[in-house]
């Protein structure tokens, strides 16, 4: 299955609708970047939604960009003598970056 | 191709798969809701897809205090809980919710406020909830990683059986005394699925996949399992006997909330993402007769499979579920109530206790909860009206002591206009619009009068074949009306007899299967609910008419009788009040779906 990159802003309701989801494929990911199935009705939720076009790289960038900055904020959130469990405890598991489809 | 067009006049398209992924739940997705006025993860939640009450959570900072109330299109701030907690849990409504563990406190909201009640018997983080703000279910949670059970009754919390597989962070579903828990962290990770009697646990079939850190929705028989550990978008349907993978969610997440009466109508807000968290929100929903591509009556050519198909609409398993709490209080025996499931009317009545007095509120419902209007001008109980009515306009007709009065609603207040010709009480039945109404039957001994409203002023037209008091009726109109059940004369004997109108005289037809007075119902001549009623003794029975017979369908979940009805068909309507002492409100939903259909022979 071919794909599309986006990034746009999720407004809320009617962002993508119950009709859209059943018509073409449609991730959401760090960084606002949305993964679209590449058909006609991809392209017209695109449009709808003004979505900015991104390469799979660009969009990859974006994802990996957000998560490293995630985990930059992470790394430096310390309480003195806390293990490793209580940190995770605290703020959960440190953000793992992926690879996007 | 077919020269279709030619032959009905249209063309048949030729696909290459099914427009519709199938009937049920297979055909459902999620789609975007509102944004969370504040983003955070790990927070608790309580209600249905369109009316959740969020609460507490993490944004990385400290704990969370913050509620958000949702209507199915945005939230607004309400007031915060008085403890923050993240990684607790919630269940209830959205006017009688509780919120507990985190680690033990409990507090219940009334709608407006959150206070203190008592604690959990073992405090723990990461738990599932279940139930109602006064019967509600807590189970697993850590640390340690615990299958401890504790029931909640309104007032404490009372330990009973364990689960058997101990777990936090799992997803849970259901009422205290039907019960599901699913997934969580076991050390690894589980897809065990444990059901809940009121008593002990049960294994049944798992999940497909081994999931933590997931939220559920959803009843024993209809639960939703979706998001969790590795910000999963997998979603997985349970029919209350085993797991399917239906739709994803568009955004994976983990420690979000879930809510939800089945699975065919499911949300999930909030939760943590890939270094971050997010404040959307998703709905999950099946498939209706509005999508453009899935109408009803499609035809096309299947090429794959070579088959001529067409769509259809196709109903699910009815359900009762629970619904807003009327602001005036405990309501029976209503002068009249009317509208659908997500905008009705009920005027006066009866209130509370042994020697009520009668009230003239009126209330107006918007799916998810009552607000009190303008009074009756004479408040009065055991009357009729117009039960096909809207919430701006309908007529409330005769009461206590044998009135005959006739009050209209315009919608924001109630005039006085010609009375009937025959003062009724004792309930009679009545069907029809402010323009175009009938009521039947009442007064004690029972009489078989019938009157017709022409928007202006009562007729005399042909009488009941029985002299009936404590009935039902229902009807689009003047000329087409169903009377049910009720009592037919002064000791009180009940009738399960069904009479049809066709607008100038009425027919015997076929009877309820239960045999009751003081029923409540709603609906039209071909397409009515009866439910609730007094047997002797009150009963949950619920039967569905189909313009032909009556068909036993999903119960009340309380026994009722004296309760009040609005719906106009036997797919969707509410049961308002009743007897005992009751302001609760029930909603009944048959659930519609289009799916494929191969045309054969």
């Amino acid at each position: 299955m071919a794909y599309k990159y986006c990034t746009a802003t999720n407004w809320g309701k009617d962002f993508f609708t119950h009709e859209e989801r059943t018509r073409f494929h449609l991730e959401g990911h760090p960084g606002n970047v949305w993964i679209v199935g590449d058909n006609n009705y991809g392209d017209q939720w695109i449009s709808k939604i003004s979505g900015v076009s991104k390469t799979k790289s660009e969009a990859q960038a974006i994802v990996t960009g957000v998560i490293e900055t995630a985990q930059g904020v992470w790394d430096d959130n310390n309480v003195s003598g806390e293990s490793s469990d209580e940190k995770i405890s605290r703020l959960g598991s440190r953000p793992a970056t992926y690879n996007i489809i | 191709m077919t020269d279709f067009k030619a032959i009905k006049g249209f063309s048949v398209k030729s696909l290459a798969a099914d427009p519709l992924p199938g009937g049920g739940v297979a055909g459902a997705t999620w789609a975007s809701g509102g944004n969370l006025n504040t983003t955070r993860q790990a927070l608790a939640g309580a209600g249905i897809q369109t009316a959740t009450l969020v609460f507490g959570g993490n944004a990385g900072g400290s704990n969370l205090a913050v509620t958000e109330l949702y209507d199915g299109t945005s939230y607004t701030e309400v007031n915060d809980l008085n403890t923050g907690r993240r990684e607790f849990a919630g269940c209830g409504t959205t006017t009688a919710t509780l919120a507990f563990g985190g680690p033990a406190v409990t507090e219940e909201f009334d709608g407006t406020s959150w206070s203190e009640q008592n604690d959990l018997n073992t405090g723990r983080e990461t738990l599932a909830g279940a139930g109602t703000q006064t019967a509600a279910l807590a189970f697993g949670g850590t640390p340690p990683i615990t299958g401890k059970t504790e029931k909640y009754n309104g007032t404490s919390w009372t330990e009973v059986n364990d689960l058997n597989t101990a777990r936090s962070r799992l997803g849970g579903a259901g009422i205290q005394t039907a019960a599901l828990g699913f997934g969580g962290a076991t050390a690894p990770v589980t897809a065990n699925t444990e059901q809940f009697d009121g008593t002990s646990w049960t294994e049944v079939n798992n999940l497909n996949t081994a999931i933590a850190l997931l939220s559920g929705a959803g009843i024993q028989t209809s639960a939703l399992a979706f998001g969790g550990t590795g910000q999963s978008t997998g979603t997985e349907a349970w029919d209350g006997t085993s797991w399917t993978e239906v739709n994803a969610l568009s955004i994976g997440r983990t420690e979000f909330v879930g809510a939800g009466a089945t699975n065919l109508a499911a949300l999930a807000a909030g939760g943590e993402i890939s270094g971050g968290r997010t404040a959307a929100t998703e709905e999950f929903t099946a498939g209706t007769i509005t999508d453009t591509i899935q109408n009803e009556g499609q035809v096309y050519y299947n090429s794959t499979a070579g088959t001529m198909n067409i769509s259809a609409v196709v109903y699910g398993t009815g359900a009762w579920a629970s619904g807003g709490t009327l602001v005036s209080g405990n309501r029976r025996n209503s002068v009249v109530s009317c509208g659908v499931q997500t905008a009705a009317l009920i005027a006066g009545g009866f209130g509370s206790g042994s020697e009520p007095t009668t009230i003239g509120f009126t209330e107006l419902y918007n799916g998810s909860s009552w607000s009190e209007v303008a009074d009756l001008n004479t408040a009065r109980a055991f009357g009729s009206g117009s039960t096909n009515g809207t919430t701006g306009a309908t007529i409330a007709v005769g009461g206590t002591g044998g009135l005959a009065l006739t009050e209209l609603w315009n919608g924001s207040g109630w005039t006085e206009v010609n009375d009937l010709n025959t003062g009724r009480n004792e309930d009679p039945g009545g069907a029809g619009t402010a323009t175009s109404a009938l009521v039947f039957g009442g007064n004690d001994p029972a009489i078989d009068s019938n009157e017709s409203w022409n928007g202006t002023s009562w007729t005399e037209v042909a009488d009941l074949n029985t002299a009936t008091k404590a009935l039902v009726g229902c009807g689009a109109d003047n000329t087409s009306a169903l009377a049910f059940g009720g009592s037919i004369d002064a000791s009180g004997t009940r009738t399960a007899k069904t009479e049809l109108w066709n607008g100038t005289s009425w027919t015997e037809v076929n009877d309820l299967n239960e045999t009751k007075s003081n029923l409540g119902g709603f609906g039209i001549a071909t397409s009515a609910i009866a439910f609730g009623g007094d047997t002797p003794p009150r009963t949950v029975n619920t039967e569905s008419w189909n313009g032909t017979s009556w068909t036993e369908v999903g119960n009340l979940a309380s026994a009722q009788d004296k309760g009040n009805g609005a719906g106009s068909s036997n797919k969707a309507g509410l049961a308002i009040g009743g007897s005992p002492d009751r302001a609760t409100t029930e909603e009944w939903t048959v659930p519609e779906t289009v799916t494929n259909l191969v045309m054969s022979d």
